[in-house]
């Protein structure tokens, strides 16, 4: 799954070889796991969205581990995890570190690895690990030790994490040794850190209890000065309440990763470095790959580019026609094709260096919600990048917020990319009534439409007609008490919603990945009816006989005649089809996987004759031809 | 000034229609020409009159625009004559009559008659008899359906605005009974941009209910709002063939091969379809296939509303809809009008499930999206605008430190003036017009495109303008002289008052460990990279750096990571270009060693160096050079002069003739360069 996929401007120039801005990484993580006694008490979670009450403070862990190792499989799965016990009764791990039980090495997750979880329940457990009798500071110690040594033999352009499950404040022990113990597990956490891998700690315990992080802080904080330290201040970053556990992976499941950096430019020539981050990125289903039947290993595909007139293959296409073949046939005799250089081509939309270029501020007011086009990215100072850098944005953002403006800027996203005009939002810091950070400080960066994109259907008569009714008071205020009864209040939230496409995707793959039927679909995504009936009725109701009059109700799509249905073709047609297909041989050139030879308009005569869906791009024409074919022969 | 500037708008426009509108016609009329060309004058001529409709000429008749529509516009040409907008207009309408009557049928109302008139306004009309002339125009227009385009080209410098006054007063009687727009032009950019890329017509994209509940149902149709218009694609040209009958086309073909025997190509019935999930691949049946789809039912339907400011456009996701009632039912119109004026009042924005289609093979395309009240005129209707919201999956919470974290990083006051200073100053607002509002600003990358193409189409050896000569990419890409000029002074001032320190910045975020090759400065803005060297000595400026490290208290840091940039620079020398800044960093580290009474860090560090380089056959000469400057070990002089003389030797006379650098060596360089 591409890491940053910003639009196809970059196509033209990854197949020409140009070189890419932002090198894809992955996530390497490793879940580090207490199991000594005390993480078999119950947690006795109430009201916890994602746990149960039943579920112990072991059960709580390998949960989140699941559900991690789950939406990794969706919105990365590049990424590899591991799952690792520490203060166990039996050693098992490749560097055999004592008291150490590697569950389930680094790599890239499976359906089985989280039925494995899913099915470790306390008393297998105790058979195959069980708990060390003694607790000792050695047991974490050797617990980051194997964490490490797993983590090195991952990719090396990774980000390395590792998450820390526990529910014992003071692993460092009470006694008098406790001192130089605390001393030498620091020292293995400051290693990690010198090694490039961050250490979270995520502390079991109730919502509503408090828990000492003294100890864990300093793991966390390993190797960074307090001055420096590009994190947060002590606590804030590493405590996080166990509300749900939806949020729990939210808020904790990736790691803050930059999608690039620029200098935002002052005209006459002041500038400061920004990173970029990509707070929001959709996640897609992952498209099909083929596999060779027999062996179930996945094929390669090799393509190449071939002149038609001569045969050869060809290495570079140095020229482009314009406009595209189809076109230019339709255009004949009224306007010649166009033959020109790839180099011009680049030249046409290649005119600015990357970068953020500052034109000016206007008042925020002046956005309109239709002014955007895609999802927005979120932009950080860069102290590191351009000293100074910081203390600039901050009076930037300061100025903006007071009065009200935001900047519009010039953004060349790579070397390859054409400029777009964005605009640059102040934001200000939100936290919960906990203290955790809602939403971050900073600007979102908006991009903008130009008005080569901007429509308006709303005032085509040929769609809206040309006489609008306007509602009365009476009306508009039925409206309003709809409005204040329908509300979803303040448990709502953007992305409280997950993605039915992509979680049945996924759910259906996991059971046949294990070889079980799919299970039923529970569809969370449909509007609460009973609910909105039971606070709103009356006011919907109200509403309805305030525009429609009494008893009267538009009609949905069941009352509505069918005209979406697909027409048949009469015999004549059919026909008439038929011979459009000729003499070419369909069936013979799918069997060859040579239908690629064909013209679209041929493709789409077949398909027309066989009342097929004739939209998408050749590639799936193609494919429904084959499939067509393949069936029509068993 | 705008002569050129029109030729390039309507080339633009002509090509745009030949390509996207293919079946669009157009005629070319200019007037104030020199000669006179003209089916109502000639008309007249032959009645005897010859003094009416003159120089006025037919440059194009009505037609699919064509490359020869192109090339007359290459230049626009300079004309000789005078002739008024009246006179045109009602040729250009004696046109449009003459070419219904042709053919009846264009005289259909779908299909669309316009005329656009492109002038300054400048030469003053004859008023003599104006109004009968208007009343004839208007009746002849209104029987046609033709609607009118008026695009004034501005230049308050220019003077004549007297003339201008009572020309435009004539426009606003003709105005009166015509459907029309008028548009002022006042910047080259602003005409440049005027004709849309490309037209679309507005289709619904869904057409039904919009259900509230179980109780109520409102007929809507949804339609795009916006949507990001691309650069028109280009297909590859082989010139392999030079056959008179080549077709140059070029093929893509794909095969799929065995991944363990590269020559097996495997055919389609060997092939299975499959997913990734996580490290496996699942393979899926087809008729598994309808499982793996999510199918509710068709429609939208409300979830419920929330507070506006609770949904911040940067959560919208793409590009936006617009959801309106279905045309001619009063019964909705009223429904969606009570329903946008009620969210408006109450400051609420929908939360709505949009489910638009339901494929029986792929699935739904089903999305949670925000809907925001925009209230209608006499032109659109009260109606929603609609934008998709992430899902749980798309969102990536991560946290940032508060800007208030750090003491030392906040601005003060004086800085913090400066900034509000130029953000009062960069106005982009003037007189109540808006610059670069995204409604009025063309993309001047695809009208870049579509000016060269249509310039190659007229006369192939047109050269393509440099970007800083494109008008439109000027004005809209780089900040417009007169904002800036009235913030100069600000702006030039704000280095003096906020000290950012430039740098090479790193776009690469991760970089590949073979291209470290650190011999030319700037590519040492590679230590940025790894976080690991944050806030270490880097090779770049080691001496500073150590320096910085040592103000703001990190002796550690400085004396840990000092020595490893002194053995980076060393190591990857070529030949000894970096020596010299090494020796500056072993030099400060002594210096801050002594001061500090750090001798044993040094001592180890020194003896480090000797250890690696005394004998090293590359780097021998950096020892030599350590040996030359007398740089010697803290504490005890004694010892240190037995190390000193222990590991100098006689090479101490050799090191210190200048070093010969022989050829190889400079051949080194020379390919360096």
């Amino acid at each position: 799954m591409a890491e940053y996929d910003y639009n196809a401007d970059d196509v033209d120039a990854e197949e020409e070889g140009f070189e890419r801005e932002f090198i894809p990484t992955r996530d390497n993580v490793i879940f580090l796991i207490d199991v000594q006694h005390s993480m078999f008490q119950s947690a006795s979670l109430k009201n916890t969205e994602g746990f149960e009450e039943s579920d112990t403070w072991f059960d709580v862990a390998l949960r989140v581990a699941r559900e991690f190792l789950k939406m990794h499989i969706i919105s990365s799965d590049s990424d590899k995890i591991a799952v690792v016990f520490y203060g166990t009764r039996v050693t098992q791990n490749a560097n055999n570190f004592e008291n150490v039980y590697t569950l389930q090495d680094l790599d890239e997750p499976t359906a089985q690895r989280i039925r494995d979880l899913d099915s470790i329940r306390e008393q297998e457990f105790e058979e195959r690990v069980g708990s060390a009798p003694e607790k000792s500071p050695n047991h974490l110690k050797n617990g980051l030790w194997a964490a490490q040594q797993l983590l090195n033999s991952g990719s090396s352009k990774a980000y390395k994490r590792v998450l820390i499950f526990t529910n014992d404040p003071s692993p460092q022990g009470t006694g008098k040794e406790a001192h130089t113990f605390r001393e030498l597990i620091v020292a293995r956490a400051i290693t990690l850190h010198e090694a490039n891998m961050t250490v979270e700690v995520f502390p079991l315990v109730k919502p509503e209890q408090s828990f000492a992080m003294g100890f864990w802080n300093h793991i966390v904080h390993a190797g960074e000065d307090a001055e420096t330290g590009t994190s947060f201040s002590e606590g804030a970053d590493t405590l996080y309440r166990l509300q749900s556990l939806p949020g729990l992976l939210r808020h904790r499941g990736y790691r803050k990763r930059t999608a690039g950096k620029a200098r935002l430019v002052f005209p006459e020539g002041f500038q400061l470095a920004v990173a970029m981050y990509a707070l929001i990125q959709p996640a897609t289903k992952s498209s099909p790959v083929y596999l060779h039947a027999v062996k179930n290993e996945p094929l390669r595909v090799e393509s190449a580019i071939i002149c038609q007139d001569t045969g050869a293959i060809l290495t570079e296409v140095p020229k482009r026609m314009f406009p595209k073949r189809g076109d230019a046939e339709k255009l004949a005799g009224r306007i010649p094709p166009i033959i020109i250089s790839t180099q011009e081509l680049r030249e046409l939309k290649i005119v600015k260096d990357p970068g953020l270029y500052l034109l000016g501020f206007k008042a925020r007011s002046c956005l309109r919600m239709w002014h955007t086009w895609r999802q927005s990215t979120f932009v950080y100072p860069d102290e590191q990048s351009m000293p100074g850098s910081t203390t600039a944005f901050i009076a930037l953002h300061e100025a903006m917020l007071q009065s009200d403006r935001m900047a519009v800027c010039t953004y060349v996203r790579t070397r390859n990319s054409e400029p777009r005009l964005v605009a640059l939002v102040a934001a200000q810091e939100e936290k919960d009534d906990y203290g955790e950070q809602v939403s971050p400080p900073g600007m979102h960066m908006l991009h903008l439409c130009f008005t080569d994109d901007i429509r308006a259907p709303e005032s085509d008569p040929n769609l809206v007609g040309t006489s609008f009714p306007v509602a009365n008071e009476d009306q508009v205020a039925a409206a309003e008490a709809m409005i204040d009864k329908l509300s979803m209040g303040e448990s709502a939230y953007v992305g409280m919603f997950q993605n039915p496409m992509l979680q049945r995707h996924y759910q259906v793959l996991e059971a046949l990945a294990l070889g079980e039927l799919p299970p039923e679909f529970e569809d969370k995504l449909q509007p609460d009816i009973q609910g909105m009936q039971k606070v709103g009725g009356a006011a919907i109701d109200a509403f309805r006989t305030a525009v429609y009059g009494d008893g009267y109700d538009e009609p949905g799509f069941g009352a509505k005649r069918q005209t979406a249905g697909k027409k048949r073709p009469t015999p004549e047609e059919e026909a008439a089809l038929k011979e459009a297909m000729g003499d070419t041989d369909y069936q013979g050139l799918a069997a060859k996987g040579m239908l690629g030879k064909l013209k679209v308009d041929d493709l789409k005569k077949y398909l027309k004759a066989n009342s097929l869906k004739l939209t998408g791009k050749k590639d799936e024409l193609i494919q429904r031809i084959t499939e067509h074919v393949e069936k029509s022969k068993s | 000034m705008y002569g050129d500037l029109v030729s390039e708008a309507l080339r633009t426009l002509f090509f745009s229609k030949a390509l996207n509108k293919p079946r669009d016609e157009c005629s070319l009329l200019y007037y104030g020409m020199t000669d006179t060309k003209n089916m109502v004058h000639e008309e007249m001529a032959a009645q005897g009159d010859l003094g009416e409709y003159l120089h006025i000429t037919v440059e194009q008749p009505l037609q699919p625009p064509n490359a020869q529509f192109l090339t007359s516009l290459m230049n626009l040409p300079r004309g000789g004559g005078r002739s008024d907008f009246i006179d045109a207009v009602t040729v250009a309408a004696d046109s449009i009559n003459r070419a219904t009557q042709a053919r009846p049928e264009l005289e259909k109302a779908n299909v669309s008659k316009e005329i656009v008139l492109i002038s300054n306004f400048h030469e003053k009309i004859r008023e003599e008899d104006i109004q009968d002339f208007v009343q004839a125009l208007v009746e002849s227009l209104q029987s046609k359906g033709v609607s009118l385009h008026i695009i004034s080209l501005d230049n308050a410098a220019s003077g004549r605005q007297d003339e201008k006054q009572v020309n435009l007063r004539v426009l606003d009687e003709l105005k009166k009974e015509v459907k029309h727009k008028q548009v002022h032009v006042q910047t080259p950019a602003e005409l440049l941009g005027l004709f849309k890329c490309k037209e679309y017509s507005n289709t619904a994209y869904y057409a039904g209910p919009f259900t509230i509940g179980n109780m109520m149902t409102i007929r809507v149709k949804v339609a795009k709002k916006a949507k990001k218009e691309t650069l028109p694609s280009t297909s590859l040209y082989s010139e392999k063939s030079r056959a008179a009958d080549a077709s140059h086309d070029v093929l893509r073909e794909s095969e799929y091969k065995d991944a363990s025997d590269p020559d097996a190509t495997v055919p389609p019935e060997e092939r299975a379809k499959a997913y990734k999930y996580g490290k496996q691949y699942v393979p899926v049946q087809p008729e598994d296939e309808a499982y793996l789809a999510y199918r509710p039912d068709r429609g939208i339907s409300l979830m419920g509303f929330l507070d506006a400011e609770n949904v911040p456009q940067q959560y919208h996701m793409k590009d936006p809809w617009v959801m309106v009632a279905e045309k001619g039912n009063e019964r909705s119109g009223l429904a969606m009008s009570a329903l946008v004026r009620g969210m408006a009042n109450k400051k609420q924005v929908a939360i709505i499930l949009f489910v638009p289609r339901v494929s029986e093979t792929g699935g739904a395309n089903a999305a949670t999206c925000v809907a925001y009240p925009l209230l209608g005129n006499s032109q659109q209707p009260d109606c929603l605008i609609l934008n998709h919201l992430p899902f749980a999956e798309d969102l990536r919470v991560a946290r940032f430190a508060s800007l208030d974290e750090k003491p030392d990083l906040i601005p003060s006051l004086s800085q913090l003036d400066q900034m509000r200073s130029v953000v009062q100053d960069l106005e982009l607002s003037t007189d109540g017009r808006e610059a670069l509002s995204p409604d009025q600003t063309a993309n001047p990358i695809i009208h870049r495109f579509y000016s060269y193409m249509a310039s190659q189409a007229a006369d192939k050896d047109h050269p393509l303008p440099a970007p800083h000569e494109d008008v439109l990419i000027h004005d809209t890409f780089e900040p417009r002289a007169a904002v800036a000029s009235k913030a100069h002074a600000v702006l030039q001032a704000l280095p003096q008052h906020l000290h950012v320190e430039r740098k090479e910045l790193v776009l690469d975020r991760v970089q590949p460990k073979e291209e470290k090759a650190p011999e030319e400065e700037t590519a040492f803005s590679l230590e940025g990279t790894a976080a690991t060297s944050v806030e270490a000595v880097g090779t770049s400026d080691p001496v500073g750096d150590f320096g910085v490290l040592l103000r703001e208290g990190k002796p550690d840091v400085a004396f840990r990571s000092l020595p490893e940039a002194v053995v980076s620079l060393v190591d990857n020398s070529l030949g000894e270009r970096n020596y010299d800044k090494a020796i500056k960093a072993v030099l400060a580290m002594r210096n801050a060693a002594e001061e500090r009474g750090h001798d044993q860090k040094f001592n180890t560090f020194l003896m480090d160096i000797a250890g690696r380089y005394e004998h090293d056959r590359q780097h021998s000469s950096f020892w030599q050079s350590i040996v030359k400057e007398r740089i010697l070990l803290l504490g005890n002089a004694e010892e240190a002069d037995n190390f000193f003389k222990q590991h100098s030797g006689v090479q101490v006379e050799e090191a210190a003739e200048p070093i010969e650098i022989d050829a190889d060596e400079e051949d080194e360089f020379a390919g360096m360069d």
